[in-house]
């Protein structure tokens, strides 16, 4: 990734995924229903750990990329 | 002599304020209030973060500052919203009110908390029996399985009451074991010493094989018409 590159698409799932992870972490958070303890555990810790994920994959991308891996 | 409405307000307030519990000297709060409030601190701030990158990054192209410093809400707030939400949520789900908002257990959420039931729910919450968790600590066995069986079972539910897949009236799912009753009463003198558990008895109580709710029960009132959805 260079200065003023288009940004990757696994990057922009990836903060697209921690948004809604977040948002419905935040649910959760302010009113701790069984509906939004279902949707922490079941949406917003997979859309969390999938937004880790995918960063840690264009982290890598990139380091291969510029041959420290 | 009438006195001024704000003054009766005033009174009211240090009179519920007096009912309230004491907290010890230098209380800064529960443990599940503090992850409460850091999970909304940081759920905002990761939301924040991350819908400013997306702006900037679709104005601007990504640099390398950028990019390391998403860091911070693709990889540490995540990992931390995950922690805060599994710790507020699992501690949440275990008081009653967790389990009466669903509207078909309303009825038995009622009779928990009615002074003059005497069902055996009743008996136990409105004596302190069980300080706090008053349903989980009946409804779910000891140890970590015992809270990962409980909200396994939670989850199905939250199914169940959302698709509409019961049918009334509730029934308990397993054959109600004696071992949830005998974690606080087994070691008691009132148990060990009753009338009613004679020392014979009391082997076939361990095992289970005469059940405690069927001289103790009903645990909780029948379901008539008027009560059901």
């Amino acid at each position: 990734m260079t200065d003023g590159a288009q940004v990757p698409f696994v990057l922009r799932l990836s903060m697209a995924a921690g948004i809604l992870g977040a948002m419905l972490s935040l649910a959760l958070f302010i009113h701790a229903g069984p509906y939004e303890l279902v949707g922490f555990m079941m949406l917003a810790q997979p859309l969390l750990a999938l937004a880790v994920a995918l960063f840690a994959v264009q982290v890598f991308k990139d380091l291969r990329r510029e041959g420290l891996l | 002599m009438t006195l001024p409405t704000g003054l009766l307000t005033a009174l009211a307030s240090a009179a519920e304020n007096d009912l309230a519990d004491p907290l010890p000297h230098g209380w800064i709060g529960t443990t599940d209030e503090w992850a409460r409030g850091l999970g909304i601190v940081f759920s905002l701030l990761a939301v924040g973060l991350l819908a400013l990158a997306w702006k900037r990054l679709r104005r601007g192209g990504l640099t390398s500052v950028r990019k390391e410093l998403l860091i911070l809400p693709l990889v540490v707030l995540p990992l931390t919203i995950v922690f805060l939400g599994y710790s507020h949520g699992i501690e949440s789900s275990k008081g009653p009110m967790f389990c009466g908002s669903c509207h078909v257990m309303k009825p038995y959420l009622a009779d928990l908390q009615n002074p003059v039931s005497d069902t055996l729910a009743a008996t136990h919450y409105k004596n302190r029996y069980i300080q706090e968790h008053q349903c989980y600590t009946c409804h779910s066995d000891y140890g970590m399985f015992g809270t990962m069986q409980a909200k396994m079972a939670g989850m199905g539910h939250v199914a169940r009451n959302l698709t509409g897949a019961y049918s009334l009236p509730l029934k308990i799912s397993h054959p109600y074991p004696n071992v949830r009753c005998l974690g606080c009463h087994r070691e008691s003198q009132k148990f060990q010493r009753s009338e009613g558990h004679p020392k014979e008895v009391l082997p076939s109580l361990v095992s289970g094989e005469t059940s405690c709710i069927d001289c103790h029960g009903p645990a909780h009132p029948t379901m008539t018409k008027e009560a059901r959805r």
